[in-house]
């Protein structure tokens, strides 16, 4: 018992100094904030309209919406590129050799890079909104909480799972790129889902984005979240989680079996 | 510190074989087992391609061994990883292997907290920071710092956490005289203080000035597992002579030393001759004598033979 409490300990300090370490590199790293302050301000002005009218409910889904890409954009592509940079500056060797798991410290450093796209994007969007003239309602400071917490945790379940895919294949990168607006429109960001072909409709139950969405509508209209939502979100965020673990751990198996990691 | 007992077993491998698989299956270890002790530095050497890259990942747990197994204080790599990494550091040569954008105590805390939650982090990086000579550069960012200044930040890294063994991928590999001498100090004190020492180097300097046993591996195999003496003594000769002076070399030095290694090397102003000396005897001395008696020699060099000329002599009976 004490051995597996000291265990624990150690995983959840390597997830602590991981997070801390991610955060200091990523708020050095300009080029991250292409996708959490620029994206989201260009998207803001351009639905601004102009500063037309578009009543408060509509203006309060656009914001929301556009930080929730903003979140979800950075995080992902954030997380989904840890693995393939540690192995590229040759840090992955240093972390496999300690006696922590490099799945505490992946975990870690996706929280890491997630906090920081969140303060980002968040700062810029409060300029932006009254630089724009925009008025949305703001939601409650708890229905704020939930919406956020369940899309960076979301998007960072499924970095987790992308920064595999992205180690194991060269062609990784391009992978998320396609992978990212198709994301985006089943997610019912873009467009409403309501206004997909119905064919189209049930893929965007098994993007949690799709649930984070609805959680934003809710809130843009003051209404306590669906449980639906809140389900689908928790649900997917798990099955992201479990099944980032899974091709972790294969990734690793096969690279200690094979000698397949790229370690130098 | 770990459990290891001071004088004590710290690495063990035995039988370990590694092949790795595809169309022409490469068998990059076949059958590697030595033994190192608490305080003892061993010298791992061979050419490329020998398995010294396998043999250090194989023992630093980032690969696994087709057969045969290896432990650290008596803890099994492969089934138990986690737990003898604790006992382990590992430090790979080169300026890669740290995150450039952040400072040296950023590094360090981070890679040394890695061990798990420490009272005194951040007192003991500042303290392996001094012994590598990197306390006054603590807070700025290693995109500034050299290939000499990253390779000794490696080393602060490994000396965090006190560990039991201590593996060093080519320590020294593009440092300047004084850095590399820096490092092997750093070395050689930590394995008076017990440490046991596995280091790899293409520089014999490295192997001469530290290590106290040589495991030589040839084709994936241990070709010698000796202390470093007995090592030497694997060149053929005891020693290496070197006489010089001015004006012209003289011709009946070859004769009188009756050595077929002679060298002679003739400059504009001055002389230099080589020999080798198998065994010194009473023949041996007098016949140099008798050099020095008749030729104007300035100066007698004798040094006996390094790891270069060991590994020299085997290429050669190799090839």
């Amino acid at each position: 018992m004490g051995e597996a409490l000291r265990v624990a300990k150690a995983e959840v300090w390597a997830v602590w100094r991981a997070a801390v370490l991610q955060m200091r590199e990523t708020t050095r790293v300009m080029t991250a904030t292409v996708v959490s302050v620029i994206q989201p301000v260009v998207l803001l002005a351009v639905v601004s309209r102009g500063g037309a009218d578009l009543g408060p409910e509509r203006t309060t889904e656009i914001v929301c919406g556009v930080v929730m890409i903003a979140l979800w954009s950075s995080t992902l592509w954030g997380a989904g590129t840890l693995l393939r940079r540690e192995a590229a500056q040759g840090t992955l060797a240093a972390l496999l050799v300690r006696p922590v798991s490099l799945l505490s410290v992946l975990l870690g450093k996706t929280l890491g890079v997630a906090a920081v796209g969140l303060v980002r994007t968040l700062a810029a969007a409060a300029v932006a909104v009254p630089v724009l003239g925009l008025h949305p309602q703001l939601p409650g400071p708890s229905a704020a909480a939930l919406v956020m917490v369940a899309a960076v945790v979301s998007a960072a379940a499924m970095g987790l799972v992308l920064s595999c895919v992205v180690f194991l294949s060269r062609a990784g990168l391009r992978i998320i790129e396609a992978l990212g607006y198709p994301v985006f429109v089943l997610g019912g960001i873009v467009i409403p889902p309501d206004m997909l072909a119905p064919a189209l409709r049930w893929p965007a139950q098994a993007v949690s984005l799709h649930h984070v969405a609805g959680l934003v509508h809710d809130a843009a209209q003051g209404r306590a979240p669906a449980s639906v939502h809140l389900t689908g979100v928790l649900l997917l965020t798990v099955l992201y989680l479990a099944g980032g673990v899974w091709a972790f751990n294969a990734v690793l198996r096969r690279g200690r079996a094979r000698g397949t990691l790229e370690l130098a | 510190m770990g459990p290891c007992q001071p004088d004590g077993e710290v690495l063990r491998a035995e039988d370990l074989r590694r092949t790795f698989p595809g169309p022409a299956p490469v068998e990059a270890l076949r059958g590697v087992g030595f033994t190192v002790r608490a305080g003892e530095i061993v010298g791992l050497l061979g050419d490329n391609g020998a398995g010294k890259t396998t043999l250090l990942k194989i023992l630093s747990t980032l690969l696994l061994p087709s057969s045969g197994r290896a432990g650290v204080c008596g803890i099994d790599l492969a089934r138990d990883g986690r737990r003898a990494r604790r006992h382990l550091s590992v430090v790979f040569g080169g300026d890669r292997g740290l995150y450039p954008r952040l400072s040296a105590l950023d590094n360090i805390m981070f890679f040394g907290g890695l061990s798990g939650p420490h009272r005194h982090l951040r007192t003991r990086a500042l303290a392996a920071l001094e012994e590598v000579g990197l306390a006054e550069r603590a807070k700025s960012r290693v995109e500034t710092f050299s290939k000499g200044m990253r390779q000794r930040l490696h080393l602060a890294v490994g000396l965090l956490n006190q560990p039991c063994l201590l593996m060093l991928d080519e320590p020294t590999i593009g440092l300047d005289l004084m850095e590399a001498e820096r490092v092997r100090g750093t070395v050689a004190r930590l394995a008076r203080a017990g440490t046991a020492v596995v280091l790899t180097s293409h520089y014999p300097t490295d192997i001469d000035r530290l290590a106290g046993r040589v495991v030589l591996l040839d084709a994936g195999t241990v070709s010698h597992d000796l202390p470093i003496a007995e090592f030497r003594r694997q060149a053929g000769f005891t020693a290496e002579v070197r006489l010089s002076g001015p004006g012209i070399a003289p011709h009946d030095v070859a004769v009188l030393l009756t050595d077929a290694s002679v060298q002679i090397q003739q400059d504009d102003e001055s002389w230099r001759i080589t020999f080798q000396v198998g065994a010194w005897d009473a023949a041996v001395l007098g016949r140099l004598t008798e050099v020095v008696r008749r030729h104007p020699v300035a100066d007698i060099d004798v040094a006996s033979p390094g790891v270069e000329a060991v590994m020299r002599r085997l290429a050669l009976n190799h090839g």
